[in-house]
């Protein structure tokens, strides 16, 4: 019998509802968790992600993971992850981490395996819907990122050191590989320059964070980076897109150099309130190159200049009662943040304030509702909308989530 | 409808700002002690504690592991962590779930009971935990007095 993979999702929930106590199951030193969660998007003009302007339930994840400690200081771990946002992830399960970690001392440990890549204040739990108070994160961790920026194949050194008046520092260094799917997110960014990518090659990958913990209650600050080069092959799509997003050739090699991702955060606890501000930058040297022999001419080479900020605030009203807000920008052109060379202008940025509610119905359950006011097309995909980007959209969410 | 919507969450939203101004201090009135096994005799500041609860504090000054446990009932609970490790309960669940459903770390050994607390910490070297000040731990655990610093 074949069970579709919307079908084994469901399925799957029904599963987790059913047999869990709404505690997670431990066994000795063997602890199972996981997760499940079902939105809805709906907004008045602009698709965003999925066919949200009709109203989509294409956005829900769901994740299992386990852990085994053989010694206090080291214990080994995997979580399964599958998710369905639009036309992104179609209930593909993935494996979202596999490593083992060792702490040597608290100066320094190691992990070996597929870690996720500890950028800003919550990449690393981007996918994890009861650890924040809203549904979308602010651009800075656009979800067609997740792809790219989620996780890698190598080996974390990290620690941290208690200094006598100076506050705690800790920090993470990675190297490794990064595996991207040729259906990934990042391709659907692509296709907007009407490319459809084939294959991703992505060589060494670097990444950083240190955080500070000064002697101030409630405050942390720090900054993150990521460096890696990526390759791809992409044909031609032949997607009615605009002639603004089109490049014409035969098939392409598209080459991202010295791509670097970094961000300055700082985050500031005051009992229930929670302020955060982050700032991203995207920088690298874009090179496009036909594939056809004799034909090695650069078609076209691009300098990558992103920028990416926002600043939000939560507050927990009660035990069982969360609300949030935030105000966000992204400029695809650091350099052209009035969209002077663009046609709509209002492509070169994109401007977003939202709105959240969060319902902990119960430890384990939670409903949100969450308004965004959306101002630009830069984030906006014109292969969702091909009729073309309107400047403003409204969207509004509802998601519940069940977590052991 | 949507902008109606976002209209209403900001009217909520600024009510609700107004209410931080007149949060007052949570003074949790539970007491608290801190108890470790009878072979530690660290000297234990109360930012150690802090830092021995998020797990950022490994070892003692002999290299022995840290076993913390956390004593759940919920007034001890609530106190401990917000007086010593300077968080919500609710932020330090989600401090623990974030490592567990990011693989860098697992979920700390619980108790419901004082008696279990005393139990684990008596017969575990390198272990620690918290039970309310009115229990009385007799010899089998050693009671800490923090450091301020």
């Amino acid at each position: 019998m074949i069970i579709s993979r919307s079908s084994r999702f469901y399925l799957l929930l029904l599963i987790v509802l059913i047999t869990t106590d709404a505690n997670a199951l431990t066994y000795e030193k063997i602890h199972i968790h996981g997760f499940v969660s079902q939105g809805y998007m709906v907004s008045d003009h602009n698709n965003y992600l999925a066919d949200t302007s009709s109203g989509t339930l294409e956005f829900n994840d769901a994740a299992i993971n386990i852990s085994r400690q053989f010694y206090p200081n080291f214990h080994i771990g995997c979580q399964l992850y599958t998710r369905d946002i639009g036309n992104v992830g179609n209930h593909k399960v993935e494996i979202d981490w596999a490593f083992a970690d060792y702490r040597m001392t608290d100066l320094i440990g190691f992990r070996l395996g597929k870690i996720k890549i500890p950028h800003g204040l919550y990449n690393e739990t981007r996918d994890i819907d009861m650890l924040r108070t809203f549904i979308f994160l602010p651009p800075v961790y656009y979800d067609i990122s997740r792809s790219t920026i989620n996780a890698m194949n190598g080996i974390d050194i990290y620690g941290n050191y208690q200094f006598e008046t100076l506050g705690n520092l800790e920090y993470q260094i990675l190297n490794g590989v990064k595996r991207i799917e040729a259906d990934s997110g990042w391709s659907r960014y692509m296709e907007r320059r009407g490319m459809d990518i084939t294959s991703f090659d992505s060589d060494y990958v670097q990444c950083g964070k240190l955080t500070w913990y000064p002697n101030i209650e409630g405050l942390r600050l720090g900054v993150s980076g990521i460096l890696f080069d990526m390759n791809a092959d992409a044909e031609i799509d032949m997607l009615p897109l605009p002639p603004q997003y089109r490049i014409s050739g035969p098939d392409l090699e598209y080459r991202l150099r010295n791509f670097i991702v970094s961000v300055n955060y700082i985050e500031y606890t005051l009992r229930e309130i929670i302020f955060a501000a982050e700032y991203m930058t995207f920088r690298g040297d874009l090179a496009i190159k036909t594939l056809a022999p004799g034909l090695k001419q650069i078609v076209s080479e691009i300098p990558i200049k992103t920028d990416s900020f926002y600043l939000s605030m939560t507050y927990r009203l009660t035990d069982y009662l969360e609300m949030g807000g935030y105000y966000a920008v992204f400029w695809p052109d650091a350099s052209d943040t009035n969209g002077k060379t663009l046609l709509p202008n209002y492509l070169g940025w994109h401007k977003e304030a939202a709105l959240c509610f969060r319902f902990d119905i119960t430890n384990y359950l939670t409903l949100k509702g969450e308004t965004h006011l959306m101002d630009g097309g830069a984030l906006m995909m014109p292969q969702d909308n091909p009729e073309g980007v309107e400047q403003r959209t409204a969207l509004f969410l509802l998601k519940l989530a069940f977590s052991f | 409808m949507i902008i109606r919507m976002f209209r209403f969450y900001c009217i909520l939203f600024i009510l609700n700002c107004f209410r931080i101004v007149f949060i007052s201090s949570c003074a949790h009135a539970i007491d608290v002690k801190v108890i470790v096994h009878p072979g530690i005799q660290d000297a234990i500041s109360v930012n150690d504690i802090r830092n021995i609860f998020l797990g950022k504090k490994t070892q003692w000054n002999n290299n022995q592991r840290i076993r913390f446990v956390l004593f759940t009932e919920e007034k001890t609970y609530q106190a401990f962590i917000t007086n010593y490790v300077q968080k919500t309960l609710y932020q330090y669940r989600n401090y623990w779930r974030k490592k567990v459903f990011t693989g860098t770390g697992m979920m700390p050994i619980m108790f419901s009971k004082s008696a279990q607390c005393i139990d684990f910490v008596n017969r575990t070297k390198g272990a620690i935990s918290f039970i309310p000040s009115n229990y009385i731990v007799s010899n089998r655990v050693r009671e800490v007095i923090l450091n301020e610093q």
